[in-house]
């Protein structure tokens, strides 16, 4: 009796049967199912412990608490800081998508001199030659986009040790008592779209009339309580027509229109140019829902101040005044501009060398006092992810520079046993929203690993007087280095924010 | 665990608030892996689940005027037009919560869908997802990536959702407390525009700016019950929106 084929087909049919009925099957279809979402090319999230850290925003001055979800070590969400007294628990678009910036394409990741490739000996070795070289009648200056952080004691620092140092800074000491204000009249500042931080002022916009001068009709505009448009440059006659109007003079109708609505909603405050004798007139200096004064940082030079063609060697960071600005103030000829930058932007593409800083979350760095607050603040942003080996924090570059052995972190330890020496104030921590008196902190390694973990210092407020030159907090510009994602508002969408 | 009544989620955004700044469209590309644009893609090819317009009323200056609206998926509570014409199943609008569901392993591609959805709130995925080099690892690891060629949607964060669910039935509760599950751009939006909650509940913030006399609900005539209501004191932007 042999194998005919009619066996081969029934045991064909009876495996094949027998088949479906065993888990192999399905298992199989499982297995393809799973291997087929691993292939090359499918995105691999990252895998491990699920956690939150705290650090704070120091991609702008607002300083806002940030809650960073991070799977083993890598941040891939940010939120903002429930209660913090800053930033009211929200981000703006810019921060919230921040832990992308490491993947832009534009990052400068290794130091360039004259736009050639350069290591940072050369780099360290050649600057060094070019400040022993200012003449008499020339200067090194640092601009220091903000002041009152201890990377700005480092400049200071390096400075003193120069011949003809000049420390730029716009210092100013007053905050903005924004809670009890009833109403603003923003001279074409952005007040709902990048003045202070966006939770603070949404908190409390319901409470004070927002009257917007621009010729633009702005975002901020269309949202204000009125939209005044006037010829560009013309704040100041505006605001002047408006101080007539204060004193009850016959004045142009939309100016009387804006002091009346002034008058009826007091205190109100002025800001952006042409604003200074407006606020004089209102009475808005010293007083609650005003502007208070706050401890203020060492006094700096101006940077417009500085004689035209007189600076020889000039440190940057971000770019705070425009280009045409900084220019005017370099020596005709022979002049080096050092852009201590992230990014191959602003002032990089004016630079002679240009020193890699490492990004928000890379490195350890600092906040000073948020953008319009009435306490002098400070808090660390420690670093969450790695940063590429060749960048180097800029206080970092300076001490190197000068030849100084301490590094950035000791510095800012010392700026934290200072602040647990005075004993003023006190420590908002993120993680529990608690406020803990400075005084009440067993020592400065426990306040340094309380800011570490994610905590805001804020001072005590300060006696108020009237009788001071006043210089309302700028707005601060978007930064104009931007996530990959940036591109849902750009291009995926009709929301054009270039 | 006791039964509980089932959920209707729903959002009411005040446009009043809205500054048109985007973090609601950058927050929801973070929570559920929304790729970055290919370089060929355009705002009618692009994906972003909750996109702002920008609109006027047309008028010359200093009379123009403009508003911000965020539109994402309405989460229609009656006759749902995509899940009507949906051949795979792949659209379910979820009877304990009320949530229009989107399941990209259904979706044959046919887009059926994105042509019957009346608020144009359904995107298409014309390219395999990617991210620039390095960028994978911020993946939230909640939530799949989508493949080429299927359709997706806001869901309201529906990992979030899971999330939630999980940390109560942890703590032994089969009801989420309000505020417990949030979309990421409610807990984004710093204008704190955007009201998230169960429109079941008579006490919850989101029922009562529903039944605020200046709501109002897109396209209201088509009678699709909406989930998702706007606020405006603004006339003409109410009458654009109806339009």
């Amino acid at each position: 009796m042999g194998f005919t084929r009619r066996d081969l087909l029934k045991f064909t049919g009876g495996a094949t049967v027998g088949l479906v009925l065993t888990p192999v099957p399905w298992g199989l279809l499982r297995d393809t199912a799973l291997l087929s979402e691993t292939w090359p090319g499918v995105p691999q999230p990252a895998r491990g412990e699920v956690r939150t850290r705290y650090t704070t925003c120091t991609l702008c001055p607002a300083a806002c608490g940030v809650r960073a979800r991070c799977v083993g070590e890598q941040p891939v969400s940010l939120a903002g800081v429930p209660e913090h007294p800053a930033s009211r628990g929200a981000l703006c678009a810019n921060g919230l998508v921040a832990h992308h910036l490491p993947f832009c394409s534009d990052r400068a990741t290794r130091p360039l001199a004259n736009g050639r490739a350069s290591t940072m000996e050369q780099a360290v070795a050649r600057i060094r030659t070019a400040v022993d070289a200012c003449g008499p009648d020339e200067s090194v200056a640092i601009l220091d986009p903000r002041p009152g952080r201890a990377a700005s004691l480092v400049y200071r620092r390096y400075l003193a040790g120069l011949a003809r140092g000049v420390y730029c800074a716009a210092s100013n000491p007053f905050g903005v008592d924004l809670e009890n204000t009833r109403a603003i009249v923003s001279f074409g500042v952005p007040v709902l779209d990048g003045w202070l931080s966006p939770g603070r002022v949404f908190a409390v916009r319901s409470h004070f009339a927002l009257i917007q001068v621009e010729p633009e009709y702005s975002r901020t505009a269309s949202l204000a309580d009125l939209w005044v448009p006037i010829v560009p440059g013309g704040e100041a006659a505006f605001a002047g027509a408006v101080e007539s109007g204060l004193r009850g003079e016959p004045t142009d109708p939309a100016a009387e229109r804006v002091a009346r609505m002034l008058l009826d909603h007091k205190p109100a405050i002025a800001i952006g140019p042409g604003a200074e004798k407006l606020n004089i007139s209102l009475g808005s200096v010293g007083k609650p829902g005003g502007f208070l004064r706050r401890r203020d940082v060492a006094p700096a030079t101006d940077f417009a101040d500085l004689p035209d063609r007189s600076v020889r060697v000039l440190f940057t960071e971000e770019a705070s005044l425009p280009w045409s600005v900084i220019e005017r103030k370099l020596v005709a000829r022979g002049a080096v501009v050092v852009a201590l930058t992230a990014w191959h932007d602003a002032y990089a593409s004016h630079a002679d060398y240009v020193i890699p800083a490492p990004l928000f979350l890379e490195s350890l760095d600092e906040a000073a006092t948020p953008a319009g607050s009435t306490v002098a603040g400070f808090s660390l942003s420690p670093a969450l992810v790695a940063a590429p080996q060749s960048v180097i924090a800029p206080p970092e570059f300076i001490l190197r520079l000068a030849g100084d052995s301490t590094t950035y972190p000791d510095i800012l330890k010392q700026r934290v046993a200072g602040l647990k020496k005075d004993g003023q104030g006190s420590v908002f921590t993120y993680a529990d929203a608690k406020s803990t008196r400075v005084r009440d902190i067993g020592s400065a390694d426990d306040l340094w690993k309380l800011l570490l973990a994610g905590a805001l210092w804020l001072d005590d407020p300060l006696p108020q007087s009237g009788s001071a030159p006043l210089r309302a907090d700028a707005s601060y510009a978007p930064a104009p280095h931007r996530s990959p994602l940036m591109s849902k508002l750009d291009q995926e969408s009709g929301l054009r924010r270039v | 665990m006791t039964k509980t009544k089932p959920a209707r989620y729903g959002m009411a955004i005040d446009l009043d608030r809205c500054t048109g700044c985007g973090a609601c469209m950058l927050a929801c590309a973070v929570e559920n892996n929304v790729p970055p644009a290919q370089p060929e893609a355009t705002p009618r090819t692009g994906i972003t689940w909750m996109r702002v317009y920008q609109i006027s009323n047309g008028a010359a200056s200093p009379d123009t005027r403009a508003a911000f609206i965020p539109i994402l998926c309405q989460q229609c509570g009656r006759e749902t037009p995509c899940a009507a014409v949906c051949p795979q199943e792949a659209v379910q609008v979820d009877p304990a919560t009320g949530i229009v569901d989107q399941m990209p392993q259904r979706c044959l591609g046919c887009r059926y869908c994105m042509t019957a959805c009346p608020y144009h709130a359904r995107y298409f995925n014309w390219w395999d997802p990617q991210w620039p080099p390095g960028m994978e690892k911020t993946l939230n690891p909640d939530v799949a990536t989508r493949m080429r060629g299927v359709v997706e949607k806001c869901n309201f964060c529906h990992g979030r959702l899971h999330a939630a669910r999980t940390r109560a039935a942890a703590e032994g509760r089969s009801a989420l407390r309000p505020g417990e599950y949030l979309p990421a751009c409610v807990e984004a939006c710093p204008a704190r525009a955007i009201v998230f909650g169960d429109l079941n509940d008579p006490e919850s913030e989101v029922a009562g700016l529903a039944r605020d006399g200046h709501s109002f609900r897109m396209l209201e005539r088509l009678g699709t019950e909406p989930k998702i209501y706007y606020r405006t004191e603004r006339a003409w932007v109410r009458e654009a929106a109806h339009a």
